[in-house]
């Protein structure tokens, strides 16, 4: 797998002329099988002539105003691409420009209605991100830096309009983006460093839904005799928003074995709306058991959200093997919104409705941690953390309780680990955490728990590294009426060898996820299972043979997944690469892969897709 | 606004124009060997360095290591050059990560990505910067450095519903700041942020808000509390294989409300028959189920 990473972004070749790789080519789906829909919600690669990916770089000798230009992009012609530019000059500027292209589709029945023809919550949409970061005297004491940067999102899709008692789906048409601009400066001494921030956005959001014929919906049962639809609906946002944040983070070193830092934020996002819904057709008004035949309703409000938070830490070394550090950060939210509404029933205006609601969130959390190096070859650690807030949020729909619920979050976790390095080549790092708490949000949060994560590395001669890893967390919460048990490990081993000839990796993790909880049934009260299981086995292989005295070379290997439990999935991905030299800076590349995905309870969603890649290198 | 970005802007340039000129030192006299004699015996490190972007420090007076810039790391090396014995220069992949930090943090300790350094997994667990930069050759900024040691979370993204990372558009460090973070597991900031690194909302930008009816658990737990952001054998990388079982273990109508665990919205907001398969996926309705411009109950 990392092998596979490794070819996905060459190398930039540098020198002082300007050089350029780059990788051409075309690529066919000679074998397609199964559900094309989800397919393209897993992999999406696609047949015809793709600019695979390019590098180039320059390095001028000399030039006052320029130390690097490089350029990276991958996938051109592909759902997915990217430009990545970077041009610096030491002391003076640091610029980086970067460019995504991600093609983001996603149809798959299982997620949302089965019984259904229509894709609903499906969508065909691209997102496109840019940003361009400018930093100024790079290394310096004094370094101003500005960014700004925008993402955006359009396509279409298949979402449905609910009006009472059944949900429709509907075309949508999507586009929503944010622009987003930030400026400030770093200044650093050998005492203070400090970096003062402001930045903002502007985000707008303008989905519509449409129906133009009959539709009848999810819903198949009629209400009183008669069968819910609708003729012609449209449903439109009009939502914009702006957000201004500033931020100031400070370190000073008044000594040499003391650091202090603090760090200050606050943002003020707030968003406007405008929403409108015109339905006509067979519609039920629940609240006066009434058949209409049309409804508009208009919506208009807006929502504020100031937050605020700091943090603060002071770290002591008293002695070259003692490092304590003491921290505490505080994070302060409030979500305000109001509404004002309207609505008619067959061209009958109904009274007009206001609605506000409320979010209200603190939190707090300390934490004291210390190292101590035994040994050279052996580091200790422990701690404890404390962690308390409360939140206030609406009551639901259906409670009967006062109409804001509170939660209350008390939790202590104790803290060890140690780091070993009993030879140079292996390094073992481990760490635990055990949580007890008597308050928590929700009913699935980390209330009882432990977690563990043991990770070594060893570094063998001859080219050969092997390390392995293994991580358990258990949770519970025993309250009655909770009564939460969960717990997932995952354990795995890896092994790498590189050499000139060539390069094998192969990894191998196993992982178990079982998750027991009661709830009751919403409509019969009766009390349900829900009990989530997940045994899986995941491999990757990537084994290289460089040709001796040319640079062509031979991959083969992939990876596969299998998981049993309440989802059982088999996703396989073998693959074959392939690079003869056929000049000294030409090289023909070959590449077939096969990607295939099945699940036992969903065997409509099946799939199988061949893909052969051809085309050529170019470059040193 | 205006009037704050222009302040920030005098700010800048203000102190652009005070600030003091930098010493020079004179670096033969303090026991520096100068960059010619260490390329004499290391001419591959010398190559390979001079490429990366380190490198210009050797070429570049202004930041003070011209001629130098090899013992701006290692440390002076005279003695060392004279001696030709190795223990008197810093050697980086024998030293303890502790002490080759501290040589690298001696120019980066505050950059604006190390802001919540200390905090970070990567500090406490003694991982050096060595671990992941390459000075005598730079790494590609890609999964794959991250990757040789986070093996487990590879595995992850092994799975069918994953964020593509071998496509070159996303990378490990859009929602992970491996220098360190407030967040946990080095998050740049997920919808509940407390700084201001867009993480999960940078691609996500609609899930951003403020909304007039905001669902809680994502701005008090994060998107993690329904999300596999990794990867997943569930669509939409969920937590669960159906969307009910995710929603219901919240919306339990257990317990009641106001008892003294205080447990958020344990009452099911609607009475639906889950024999239904429409009902077995609650987002088919509440398609807004991030927060609502408009409804309570995230319908529209």
């Amino acid at each position: 797998m990392r092998r596979a990473l490794w070819l996905a972004i060459p190398m930039v070749v540098w020198g002082q002329a300007p050089e350029v790789t780059t990788e051409v080519g075309y690529r066919a789906l000679p074998s397609t099988r199964g559900d094309w829909k989800s397919y393209r919600s897993v992999d999406n690669l696609a047949e015809g002539p793709r600019f695979l990916q390019f590098a180039g770089a320059w390095t001028p000798a000399g030039s006052r105003g320029l130390d690097a230009l490089r350029v990276t992009g991958s996938g051109w012609g592909d759902p997915m691409n990217a430009l990545h530019l970077t041009m610096d000059k030491a002391g003076l500027y640091r610029f980086t420009f970067g460019y995504r292209n991600m093609a983001y589709f996603n149809a798959l029945p299982s997620f949302a209605n089965p019984l259904n023809a229509f894709s609903q919550r499906s969508f065909d949409t691209r997102q496109r991100l840019w940003n361009a970061d400018l930093d100024l005297r790079p290394g310096k004491r004094l370094q101003p830096f500005l960014s700004v940067g925008r993402q955006s999102s359009n396509g279409f899709g298949v979402s449905p309009i609910v009006v009472d008692e059944n949900s429709y789906p509907a075309a949508s048409v999507i586009d929503n983006g944010y622009l987003q601009f930030r400026g400030g400066v770093h200044y650093d001494t050998e005492r203070w460093r400090f970096t003062l921030e402001q930045g903002g956005g502007r985000f707008h959001d303008d989905t519509a839904l449409r129906i133009e014929e009959r539709n009848t919906g999810n819903r198949l049962l009629p209400y009183f005799g008669r069968r819910l639809a609708l003729d012609r609906a449209t449903q439109a946002y009009a939502v914009t928003g702006q957000n201004v944040y500033s931020s100031a983070e400070v370190t000073v070193s008044p000594w040499r074995w003391v650091d202090v830092t603090g760090q200050f934020f606050y943002s003020q996002p707030n968003s406007d709306v405008r929403f409108s819904e015109n339905a006509q057709g067979t519609l039920l008004w629940l609240e006066t058991l009434r058949f209409v035949s049309g409804q508009q309703s208009l919506v208009t409000g807006y929502a504020n959200q100031p937050r605020t938070s700091g943090a603060g830490s002071v770290e002591v070394r008293p002695w070259s093997r003692v490092r304590i550090l003491e921290s505490w950060q505080t994070t302060r939210m409030h979500n305000a919104a109001s509404l004002t509404g309207l609505t008619t029933l067959d061209q009958r205006a109904l009274p007009g409705r206001s609605e506000g609601d409320r979010l209200v969130w603190n939190e707090s959390e300390q934490q004291v941690q210390a190292w101590v190096d035994v040994a050279k070859f052996l580091t200790l650690q422990g701690g404890h953390r404390y962690l308390w807030g409360d939140a206030g949020v609406r009551r639901g729909t259906l409670s009967t309780g006062p109409a804001q619920e509170a939660g209350l979050l008390r939790r202590h976790v104790g803290l060890a680990g140690f780091v070993l390095r009993p030879a140079a080549r292996l390094t073992l790092n481990a760490n635990a955490e055990v949580g007890r708490g008597d308050r928590t949000y929700f009913r699935t949060s980390l209330q009882n728990y432990e977690r563990v994560r043991v990770r070594a590395r060893y570094r063998m001669a001859d080219g050969w590294q092997a390390s392995g890893h293994y991580h358990r967390t258990a949770n519970g919460n025993p309250t009655p009426g909770v009564n939460l048990r969960f717990a997932a490990q995952q354990a795995g081993a890896s092994v790498q060898w590189t050499r000139r000839t060539g390069s094998v990796t192969a990894d191998y993790a196993r992982s178990t996820l079982w998750n027991d909880l009661v709830f009751l049934d919403p409509e019969r009260y009766a009390p349900l299972r829900s009990l989530y299981r997940d045994n899986a086995h995941t491999a990757a292989l990537a084994a290289t043979w460089n040709w001796p005295k040319s640079r062509g070379s031979v991959t083969v290997g992939g990876s596969l997944f299998r998981s049993a439990g309440s989802r059982p999935t088999r996703y396989y991905q073998p693959l074959a690469r392939l690079l003869v030299p056929v000049r000294k800076q030409v090289q023909l590349l070959g590449e077939w892969r096969q990607v295939s995905m099945g699940q036992a309870f969903y065997a409509n969603e099946a799939f199988g897709v061949q893909q052969i890649t051809i085309g050529l290198r170019l470059g040193r | 606004m205006r009037a704050e970005a222009g302040l920030l802007l005098l700010v800048c340039w203000g102190g652009l124009l005070a600030a003091p000129p930098q010493k020079k030192k004179d670096r033969a006299a303090e026991g520096y060997a100068g960059t010619e004699a260490c390329v004499a015996c290391h001419e591959e490190q010398g190559k390979g360095y001079a490429k990366t972007r380190h490198g210009a420090l050797e070429r570049e007076a202004g930041q003070g290591w011209k001629d130098y810039s090899c013992e701006a790391c290692h440390g002076p090396g005279q003695k060392h050059g004279e001696a030709a014995e190795a223990k008197f220069i810093l050697n980086h992949a024998k030293a303890t990560p502790k002490e080759a930090d501290a040589s690298c943090l001696g120019c980066h300790k505050n950059q604006a990505t190390h802001a919540g350094r200390v905090h970070g997994s990567h500090s406490a667990g003694q991982v050096g910067c060595g671990s992941c930069h390459g000075v005598h050759q730079e790494k590609p900024h890609a999964a794959a450095t991250c990757g040789g040691c986070h093996t487990d979370v590879v595995a992850q993204f092994l799975r069918p519903h994953a964020h593509r990372i071998t496509r070159g558009t996303v990378e490990c460090v859009d929602c992970h700041n491996p220098h360190g973070s407030l967040e946990r597991a080095g998050l740049r900031g997920t919808a509940r942020t407390r700084n201001n690194e867009p993480g999960c909302l940078n691609c996500h930008a609609d899930k951003r808000g403020p909304f007039a009816f905001e669902h809680a658990p994502m701005r008090l737990e994060g998107c993690g509390s329904c999300h596999e952001p990794h990867g997943s054998a569930n669509p939409r990388m969920l937590n669960r294989a159906e969307v009910m079982n995710l929603c219901l273990e919240c919306h339990a109508n257990l317990p009641a409300p106001g008892n003294r665990t205080g447990t958020l919205g344990a009452v099911a907001p609607g009475t639906h028959d889950l024999r239904l398969p429409l009902y077995r996926n609650c987002t088919t309705c509440h398609t807004k189920i991030h927060g609502s411009h408009v409804n309570r109950d995230f319908l529209r």
